[in-house]
This record gives C-alpha cells, sequence and structure tokens, in this order.
C-alpha cells in the first residue's frame, strides 16, 4: 500500500518534471521534480522490499541510485531493454552518476551546497540562488547517459508492479 | 502442495513420483540425489520428502543461477549469501559489494519471478564493512532474515566471465 502511494507519488512528480523541461523552465524547478521522481521511486522500491520499517525508508537516501546498481543484475529489466547482460549492467553502470548528482540535488544531502530549492554560499563568498543557477547536471541529461537514465525512470514506473513490487 | 510440486516436477520429465522413488539410473541429478536421500522402503512421508527435495533443488538451481549471472556482471560482487532460514518460497539474498554503496543497514529489493528464477527474490547489496558488521551483530539482519542454515557463494566457485 505504501510502496503504492510512493509510486504514485512519483508519477504526478514525473508528469510535472516532464511539463517543466517541455516548456524549458529554470534549471531548478526542472531538476527538482525530476529529483522527486527518483528520491519517491528509490523509497517506493526499498518499501516493496519489506525489509525496512515505513519511517527507515522515509530517511534512506540515495535509493534510486542503489536500486538501479541492483537492477543492473536483473535478467527480465535487460531483457526489456533487448541487451545481453554485460551490455545491460554497463548501460545502467553509465548512468550511476547522474543518478546519484539528481539525488543529491535535495537539500538535506546538498550539504550547504547546490540544491535546487534553497540558495546557498560558495566557498568564495559568492551567494548563488537556485532559479538563476545554471546546474550542469541538467547538460549531462542531454547526453546519452541522461538520456538513457531519463528513459529508465520512465520504465521502471510502468513496469513497477510487474518487476519490482508484490502485487 | 509438495505432493503436487511432486507431480509437476515429475509430469515435465516424463515419470511418475513412484518412478522417483525407485529408479536410480535415470542420469538426472536430482533423482540421483533423491534415491540417495530415500529408504528402500519409501512410504508417502518419503513421497513428501521427494518433492520437498525437488522443491528445493529447483530453488537452488534458480540461487546458483543468479549467483553465476551476477558474478558475471557485477565485478565489485566478494560473495553472495543465500538465507534459506525461513524463507520458504522465496529467494533472499546478501550480496557482498566492494562498489556497494553503504547505507548501514541490509535494505533489499524485491524482484519477481521470471523464467529462470521462478521464485520470489529479495537481494540486497551491502559493502564489505557492512557484511563484517552483520556477522558481529552489529547491522541486524531484516525482520524474519536469518544466517542460520545459509549458504555461501563465492566468485571462485563459478566459472566467470568478467565484463569489466
Amino acid at each position: 500500500m505504501w510502496a503504492k502511494a510512493y509510486l504514485e507519488q512519483a508519477r504526478s512528480d514525473w508528469q510535472m518534471w516532464r511539463v517543466v523541461h517541455d516548456q524549458k523552465r529554470p534549471d531548478c524547478h526542472q531538476l527538482h521534480y525530476l529529483q522527486m521522481t527518483c528520491e519517491k521511486l528509490g523509497k517506493a522500491f526499498l518499501i516493496a522490499g519489506r525489509s525496512i520499517s515505513l519511517q527507515q525508508a522515509r530517511n534512506s537516501h540515495i535509493a534510486f541510485k542503489r536500486f538501479l546498481q541492483v537492477a543492473s543484475r536483473n535478467p527480465q529489466l535487460q531483457r526489456l531493454l533487448e541487451m545481453t547482460a554485460s551490455q545491460f549492467h554497463a548501460h545502467i553502470k553509465q548512468m550511476l552518476p547522474i543518478a546519484e548528482a539528481i539525488e543529491r540535488l535535495a537539500p538535506a544531502l546538498a550539504q550547504d551546497g547546490p540544491n535546487v530549492e534553497y540558495p546557498w554560499e560558495s566557498p568564495n563568498g559568492q551567494i548563488h540562488i537556485p532559479a538563476s543557477y545554471s546546474f550542469p547536471v541538467l547538460q549531462e541529461l542531454n547526453e546519452p547517459a541522461g538520456l538513457n537514465l531519463i528513459k529508465i525512470v520512465g520504465l521502471v514506473q510502468k513496469e513497477f508492479f510487474r518487476l519490482f513490487a508484490k502485487i | 502442495m509438495q505432493t503436487a510440486t511432486l507431480k509437476k516436477a515429475t509430469q515435465e520429465l516424463g515419470v511418475s513420483p513412484e518412478d522417483v522413488v525407485f529408479y536410480n539410473k535415470l542420469g538426472n541429478k536430482a533423482f540421483i540425489e533423491i534415491n540417495l536421500k530415500l529408504p528402500a522402503s519409501h512410504t508417502t512421508d518419503d513421497t513428501e520428502t521427494a518433492a520437498k527435495i525437488i522443491e528445493n533443488h529447483d530453488i537452488e538451481k534458480a540461487v546458483k543461477f543468479l549467483a553465476q549471472n551476477n558474478f558475471e556482471v557485477e565485478d565489485g560482487l566478494e560473495r553472495i549469501i543465500w538465507l534459506r532460514h525461513g524463507a520458504g518460497d522465496t529467494i533472499r539474498l546478501i550480496e557482498v559489494n566492494r562498489n556497494g554503496f553503504p547505507t548501514g543497514r541490509v535494505e533489499a529489493f524485491y524482484f519477481a519471478p521470471y523464467e529462470e528464477v521462478p521464485f520470489e527474490t529479495y537481494l540486497s547489496d551491502i559493502t564489505p564493512k557492512e557484511w563484517q558488521k552483520v556477522l558481529s551483530g552489529e547491522i541486524p539482519l531484516p525482520d524474519g532474515w536469518s544466517l542460520d542454515d545459509s549458504k555461501e557463494f563465492l566468485r571462485s566457485d563459478f566459472e566467470v566471465a568478467s565484463v569489466g
């Protein structure tokens, strides 16, 4: 039930990501919705894994990247993408740094650095505002590894109940 | 339930459950194992035992498939622990991965059954340091998980073609 709830919220965040991305809204808003999609998806996968409490899942971090890392060994997902095992593993591996970078855009993980919600101060004393900051990771999303990440974020939502959660 | 499993297994192999118990030259490893474990004068209970052995054989085959696959694709995997105690028809694995992301917990992800692994699988990826903490009890296992009757697979147990 909770896994489904987190999935539904992730899907809604995903739809908003698509809207603000297509409309080329400021980087921070695009990335905020993508970060929230990944965060809630990661928690949904953890809850479906039934090994930790709901509270622990809520407090977990970088869960989506960790899910991808484990899912890179899943033959079912591999076949959906029509790749060999080694191709699929390499395919996922190349997108892990971007997945982590996106998850670390959450203020709780940004450690007073670049994040998508609140202004921050860089070591040289300059104050940055998310709304006017150019986030390098957004550029990476237009490159092959980033485009593949976007594709798999959509795919795992679609296949959630068939492959990754017990109904 | 176990008898049904035995019936299904034997039907797939084209023999009867009685064959499983009495014939010892079928050339099938599962059947040879059964014959080694069953007494000559079998009872219904022995047939149930045979069903259980087939069941275990199938799940072990699936776990070995997973272990082989995972060692091949993830070069950071040092060992895979199959936690059998209380798991029933589900597979619980802890994979000790040098490339893992430490969380200080044993967090599992669920994977649905599929052709080669027709069992629900719960897979947790932890670092070697976390594994040491699991062994020392500093990191607890999830509720219901136990290292009792667990089985460990090492990379050296498999012929692994590294994919780098």
